[in-house]
């Protein structure tokens, strides 16, 4: 019963494969084949979490382990590969093959006849491959696999439109702020075999989901913690690391339902909820989680409220709850903090698969009520002296400065360090190969017109010499 | 453009800059608020102009594609939608001229280069060609056999003096060679034209290596566009939007003392101070306008083209600004002081800010107001690959007209020169202007002569047989398989169209509605207002629905700022988040069921009260009744004339049957906020019920007919008038007002419904063979249900194809196009023309529906060759953005056009306005509206006319720039007309445009 899991967890793996290693070696399956290999798929793999779940009841196991060998052994030290599948993770493997199961159905019809079709139906397996992957890793090393393939195809997937520019450049900003955080993520794992010699749950917690504590304690736990507070961070877009959310809605609206409604963002509150132990054993790093929480759900709830855009909006808003799972878990509320991450991942899904309803919605309502929506806004207007409030909502209107911010301490100054690496480098080539070639002849190069440039001409010049009989 | 004629006429500054900025309005998208979505010409600026210079010229000022392009035009030929002779044709009625004497003519080089078409070198792919794919190795393998021996001819004579015998294969790579060879040598390295000036600081900027700095700047002006004009949609309304956008921006980012303490972006360092200056000054959006062109510089001469260019950097939202500026009512729930001028001075603000920053950031001196101006491109070197792409392209041209290198090399200097004039003048934008009318002509022939061939065939005249049933539809071409569908299954029907508003334009408010709306075109303004209202014993049911709506609208606002705010957020979605699955998943895996369960709901929940269109003053004390300045219903007198301007025209009063249905329409879908682009356009881009069924009731008006009679039109006593609403996306009639029919009409009624239900089912079939995901083996009943459940739908971005594929418009009388399948693409407007002997009636039909259909036609042209620039691109990544628009992602311009997923089947090609009477008539009345007679003279639609007596068909035509105007004969016909048993047996399984055929009538 336990391989079952297995067949959870690569089934979403094996059509992404089949797809996208068929499609490099010139198969172009049709829109027909790859829905019904996709909804196939989410429909064994949901009667598989039901077996599974049932056979869990009905044996009373809280637990289902599965070993799938191991990746290195070196002497004493083993490197395992293994599936948990706990009472944390069942709700969300469950949630997440319904989620992507849904969002796969609703994209048949929605990117039909779109010439990214196929590529989006590989993201979207390897996306479900890689959440259930993170959702199902009994160790934090085998966790980072999950977490990069979530990472990567959620970039992936904001730049869809790879022919405009705003898509693409917003991809390449989140996935750079995926970058700077997930640091904390690898760091935090190398840093938990330095200290505890071991990356896996079982070894690191004294007992199951949500009853171990743990067995690191003190600095490591600190050191450790905190690396994947930073991790977390970015994933659910907690301040100061917010700024990608907005930009990751240029993709196509499904992928924004299932990334930034569903289950990417919640991936950070998973990584946190499963290192509760550890984070409740530092008392910093508990503080520091619930701060960030709290700054991030203020933060987003204000910068939501001055939203005119229908997507936006609901990613604030995401965020802002995103910020109170924060809180949940900082505090130690596991069980609350579950059930939130549920309820959540199933309302923003919603919200945002109806998102171009909004105009309709609004209409309605506004006819049903009589022409006279109730005022929103007013109570801050009672509180708030006005001078204040302009300058809120500035704040709000500017996003809170982060992305100012980060682009002042962080982008600026790597700018300029590599600015300053690359004079010293040229400096020193130049020294080495003597002075670099005239200014025109590299502004040629730059515009692409080495193609005919001097030697070409040449050649071309013996071609028709050639000919000239 | 030219507009600097008007400049002078202003006094002061600010008034001159009013002026300009209206004129540079109108370059701007006119598209208002999305809800309302109106078809209209989206070159209309550009309308005075002949179509064929208006596209290029638009092209040219929005970086856009005038025509499709030429690949696309060769897979036409290719496939035969082009054929040689339509080309030969097009090319006929162009100027012609000798380059040569004797030996080469222009109509002969562009022939030829057209029919075998140009391949495309660009320095890009010049050395591609030449290393891979052989350019200099072979002749193009389509030359004709005498061209190609006159090349090789003189080629091989030239180099078998060694002795040897060359292969072919080496003869034709020498001849080549030796070709591009003497091409390269007779055409100089030409200097590469001068950098053009830069037009806005912005380009001054980027061209001296610094940042783009609209970039910078549309970031911000999009989020404060869009919170200004929001609708309704953020929570927090922009603090002092009431005061104009200029001041509310200004006083957000002009606060002074600690809340100023913000971190700005690099490039508005300085913002603040900046708006504070201008508060100080106590600045108007003019003067500050006016302030910063002067500090940059700009010459009053130059102002339009400066104001244009910053505008055109972000159109939508401009173009909103200035919608919502000329008509404010545009709004749908806010309106909001909007004003192009706020916006200008918002924008040149930031710019000037941004503009400073990044000058300096880009390390250049000086103050960027005073230099900008002299900012050049430093002279590109002359591009080697450029140049070997023209001589290329000389290449091919040569090879075509079979002029081999030894020609070429001994040909003057004037005749050389002819030459290449010729070819540079035969661009690619002529020749895919060219290639467009021959596209266009196929058309034309595609259609007129089956039509003249069935012309001839049958008797036109309207049958003195009292039909069994008469309905009326909109003119719309989406209805017209819906009537052939109903003639298919009930021929003893009379169909008939007119524009879907029914003669009656009214300010309309439902019981459901919270305000009026117009139901007309949009060029007519309602000096009539109709209100609908519970009948009198069924006031209490409607009081109890407006209850419940109003409880539902609570609990669901409620619901919906509660999932968004911060604490009423966590207890719903931790508490009750998991009861969204219920209506996610049956939403999207079973949507129709879902849709059926809502409606239910609905049923159960809110009662339904007969209604009736209230205050039809119908007497004296009535007359006088007005509300909100229009005037309550419409008096017996302007009934009558409404109902007459509907039946006369169409001939139908002459031979009314028991039954007359009015078919309104509209169209309903899940989750598209281009829902109301597929509703009606003769409605103002609203749904026709209430016309249709105002008609009606107007019709049966006892008063009415007397009034009428007396105007010497009868109407039959046991005539009965039913106003009906067809859905056009999920295929629904339903009739209004059933009860009040006469007992006697009961059969009539039953017959009625079962005929339109049998039809509006064939009529879902005929609409599911375009769409990929319907398999074509459906039976009507499977196609009615799939397109149901298109419109019931979340992720469904077609759930109609609306007017894509429209093409036509039939004035005249049905018998003349009965049993023909055309295909959905012809708007067909019921028109007698043996009762029009003055043509008052033509005149007042190609008035009101001729810019209608136009608008449609264009508006689908121009989403469909450009998408990107024209239209708003696919529908994937729509964000709706402050209730009035869609935006791409999280930060773009406001999206105007059409989606591609509305127009990817489109067809572009002008509208063919067929009319049913003489050319002169036609001409008499439809030069009556100045517009419809500037979009016939400016080639904008294409006329033909049909004698109503002998069927004989004269076609419009005129040169390229409307000049020489007359009308040709047209006497092209087919020699048999495919003929099937019913309109499926000939369309299933077929996803493609189908020409016309005939289908049998039983």
């Amino acid at each position: 019963m336990e391989k079952i899991s297995a067949l959870i967890v690569f089934l979403p793996g094996l059509v992404a494969a089949t797809l996208g290693l068929g499609w490099l070696l010139g198969w172009k399956p049709g829109e027909r084949t790859v829905a019904r290999m996709t909804s196939s798929c989410y429909l064994l793999a949901g009667v598989a979490v039901v077996a599974l779940l049932g056979w869990m009841l009905q044996t009373g196991q809280h637990e289902v382990r599965l070993s799938l060998g191991y990746w290195f052994e070196l002497e004493e030290y083993r490197f395992p590969l293994v599936l948990l599948i706990d009472r944390l993770s069942m709700p969300l493997v469950a949630l997440s093959v319904l989620l992507v199961g849904v969002i796969g159905a609703f994209s048949v019809s929605y990117v039909h006849r779109d010439e990214g079709f196929l590529r989006f139906f590989v993201l979207l397996n390897l996306f479900g491959f890689g959440i259930l992957l993170l959702f199902t890793a009994g160790s934090f090393d085998l966790m980072i696999a999950g977490w990069e393939l979530v990472g990567l195809t959620s970039v992936l997937l904001i730049g869809f439109f790879q022919f405009r520019n705003d898509p693409v450049r917003s991809a390449l900003r989140v996935f750079l702020t995926y970058r700077i955080c997930d640091i904390g993520l690898l760091t935090g794992v190398a840093m938990l075999h330095h200290f505890a010699g071991t990356g896996s749950f079982d070894q690191l917690f004294t007992g199951p989901w949500p009853n171990g504590i743990s067995l690191l304690t003190g600095t490591g736990a600190m050191i450790v913690g905190a690396l994947f507070l930073l991790a977390a961070m970015g994933k659910a877009a907690q301040v100061p690391f917010s700024g990608w959310l907005p930009r990751a809605m240029e993709g196509p609206t499904p992928s924004s339902a299932i990334f930034y409604g569903a289950l990417s963002v919640h991936a950070g509150a998973y990584l946190l909820l499963r290192a509760q132990p550890l984070i409740a054993s530092s008392l910093v790093v508990s503080a520091a989680v619930v701060t960030i929480g709290i700054v991030t759900a203020i933060h987003g709830t204000m910068v939501g409220r001055a939203c005119a855009d229908a997507k936006t909006a609901i990613g604030y808003a995401a965020m802002s709850q995103l910020g109170i799972i924060f809180v949940e878990i900082g505090l130690g509320l596991k069980w609350i903090a579950l059930t939130h991450i549920t309820g959540h991942a199933v309302v923003r899904t919603l919200q945002f698969l109806r998102a171009p309803s909004m105009l309709h919605d609004h209409h309605r309502l506004h006819a049903a009520a009589g022409g006279h929506l109730g005022e929103t806004g007013a109570h801050f207007e009672m509180l708030l002296p006005a001078s204040l409030r302009v300058w809120l909502y500035r704040l709000a209107i500017e996003r809170g400065h982060h992305d100012t911010m980060l682009d002042r301490c962080i982008v600026a100054p790597v700018i300029r360090l590599a600015g300053q690496m690359e004079m010293i480098e040229e400096r020193l080539a130049n020294s080495i190969i003597g002075p670099a070639r005239p200014e025109h002849e590299r502004l040629a190069i730059r515009n692409g017109l080495r193609s005919i440039g001097k030697s070409g001409r040449v050649a071309l010049g013996h071609k028709l010499e050639n000919a000239d009989v | 453009m030219a507009h600097s004629k008007h400049q002078e006429t202003g006094t002061t500054p600010a008034e001159r800059l009013g002026q300009v900025l209206s004129h540079a309005a109108h370059l701007l998208p006119a598209q208002g608020p999305i809800g309302v979505f109106i078809h209209h010409n989206t070159l209309h600026a550009f309308q005075h102009l002949p179509f064929e210079q208006a596209v290029v010229e638009a092209g040219r000022i929005f970086g856009a594609e005038p025509f499709l392009t030429e690949a696309r035009y060769r897979d036409e030929i290719r496939r035969g939608r082009i054929l040689p002779g339509d080309i030969d044709e097009v090319l006929g009625e162009e100027k012609d001229l000798t380059i040569w004497p004797r030996t080469l003519s222009r109509q002969g080089l562009r022939r030829t280069l057209l029919r075998q078409g140009l391949r495309r070198f660009t320095a890009d792919n010049i050395e591609w060609m030449i290393e891979e794919e052989g350019l200099l190795d072979r002749l193009r393998d389509d030359l004709e056999p005498a061209a190609r021996e006159s090349i090789l001819g003189v080629a091989s004579t030239g180099s078998t003096d060694a002795g040897n015998e060359l292969t072919a294969g080496e003869s034709e790579r020498q001849a080549a060679r030796a070709l591009f060879a003497a091409c390269y040598r007779r055409l100089p390295l030409s200097e590469s034209p001068e950098a053009p000036r830069p037009e806005r600081p912005r380009d001054a900027i980027l061209t001296a290596g610094g940042e783009d700095i609209d970039e910078e700047i549309n970031a911000l002006l999009i989020r404060l566009c869009a919170v200004f004009l929001d609708q309704g949609q953020a929570y927090w309304p922009m603090p002092q939007r009431r005061s104009g956008f200029y001041q509310a921006v200004r006083s957000l980012f002009g606060t002074a003392g600690i809340f100023a303490l913000m971190p700005d972006r690099r490039h508005f360092k300085g913002l603040g101070a900046q708006f504070q200056r201008q508060a100080n000054d106590r600045m108007t959006a003019s003067e500050v306008v006016l302030s910063i062109l002067d500090k940059f510089g700009v010459a009053e001469a130059d102002w339009e083209s400066f104001l244009t260019a910053e505008l055109l950097s972000l159109p939508g939202w401009a173009g909103l600004m200035s919608q919502l500026e000329s008509n404010p009512a545009l709004a749908p729930h806010e309106p909001l002081p909007a004003s192009l001028l706020d916006y200008l001075a918002v924008r040149l603000t930031l710019m000037e800010t941004a503009a400073a920053n990044a000058w300096r950031m880009s390390g250049q001196t000086g103050e960027v107001a005073s230099s900008w101006r002299r900012v050049v491109a430093p002279k590109s070197l002359p591009s080697e690959a450029a140049h070997m792409a023209e001589v290329a392209r000389l290449y091919d041209a040569a090879q075509m007209l079979g002029i081999s290198a030894g020609e070429l090399s001994s040909l003057s200097e004037v005749e050389f020169q002819r030459l290449m004039a010729e070819l540079t003048i035969f661009d690619e934008n002529e020749r895919r202007r060219l290639l467009h009318l021959a596209y266009e002509r196929r058309h034309e022939k595609e259609i007129l002569a089956p039509i003249n061939h069935h012309r001839q065939a049958i008797n036109p005249s309207r049958s003195a047989e009292r039909p069994r049933a008469q309905v009326f539809f909109c003119i719309d071409e989406r209805e017209e398989s819906m009537r052939r569908a109903l003639e298919e299954c009930a021929p003893e029907v009379e169909t008939l169209g007119a524009a879907g508003f029914f003669g009656v334009a009214v300010n309309y408010k439902g019981i459901d509605d919270a305000h009026g709306v117009a139901l007309c075109p949009v060029v007519v303004t309602p000096q009539h207002a109709i209100i609908e209202k519970p009948a009198a014993n069924e006031a209490h049911l409607h009081e109890k629905r407006q209850r419940r709506r109003r409880l539902w609208a609570d609990l669901t606002h409620a619901s919906f700022i509660g999932s968004r705010t911060l604490i009423r957020g966590w207890i719903g979605t931790t508490g009750l988040g998991i009861a969204s699955l219920f209506p996610l998943v049956m939403r999207v895996l079973a949507p129709r069921r879902a849709g059926e369960i809502y409606r239910w709901l609905g049923k159960r929940f809110l009662p339904d009260p007969r209604t009736e269109l209230t205050l039809m003053r119908n007497d004296q004390s009535e007359q006088a009744a007005v509300t909100d300045q229009l005037l309550l219903g419409f008096t017996i007198c302007e009934k009558a004339e409404r109902v007459a301007s509907v039946l006369r025209p169409a001939g139908a009063i002459r031979n009314l049957a028991r039954l007359v249905v009015i078919l309104g329409h509209g169209s309903t879908s899940l989750n598209n906020p281009h829902e109301s682009a597929h509703d009606c356009g003769a409605c103002g881009g609203r749904r026709g019920g209430p016309n249709a069924r105002l008609f009606a009731a107007m019709a049966n008006n006892p008063n009415v007919r007397r009034q009428l009679r007396d105007m010497g039109s009868d109407i039959p006593e046991d005539t009965w008038f039913l106003g009906g609403y067809h859905d056009t996306c999920n295929d629904d009639v339903i009739f209004f007002d059933e009860q009040l029919a006469p007992a006697s009409h009961a059969e009539d009624l039953r017959f009625a419904r079962t005929v339109l239900d049998a039809a509006r089912a064939a009529n879902a079939l005929e609409r599911s063979r375009r769409f990929e995901a319907a398999w074509a083996d459906k039976s009507p009943a499977a196609a009615l249900r799939h397109v149901q459940e298109r419109a019931e739908h979340l992720a469904e971005p077609r759930p109609e194809y609306g007017h894509a594929t429209n093409a036509v418009t039939i004035v005249g009388r049905r018998q003349m196009t009965t049993g023909l399948f055309l295909d959905r693409r012809a708007f067909l407007i019921s028109y007698d023309p043996t009762t029009d002997a003055d043509g008052r009636s033509l005149a007042a039909l190609l008035g009101a529906a001729g810019p209608v259909c136009a608008g449609i036609n264009l508006e689908y042209y121009f989403s469909y060759v450009d998408n990107e620039r024209y239209g708003c691109g696919t529908k994937l990544p729509h964000n709706v953005t402050g209730l009035v628009g869609v935006m791409n992602g999280h930060a773009s311009d406001l999206r105007t056009g059409l989606p591609w997923q509305m127009v990817e089947v489109h067809e572009p090609v002008r509208l063919l306005l067929i009319v049913e009477n003489t050319p002169e008539k036609t001409l008499a009345a439809a030069f009556q509206s100045p517009v419809v007679r500037e979009l016939i003279e400016k080639r904008w639609i294409r006329l033909v006319t049909i004698d109503p007596v002998d069927g004989t068909i004269h076609v419009y035509r005129s040169g390229k720039n409307g000049e020489d105007a007359r009308f040709e004969p047209f006497t092209e016909t087919v020699e048999r007309l495919p003929e099937f048993n019913s309109s499926p047996e000939w369309y299933l399984g077929k996803l493609e445009h189908l020409p016309i055929v005939r289908i049998r009538q039983s």
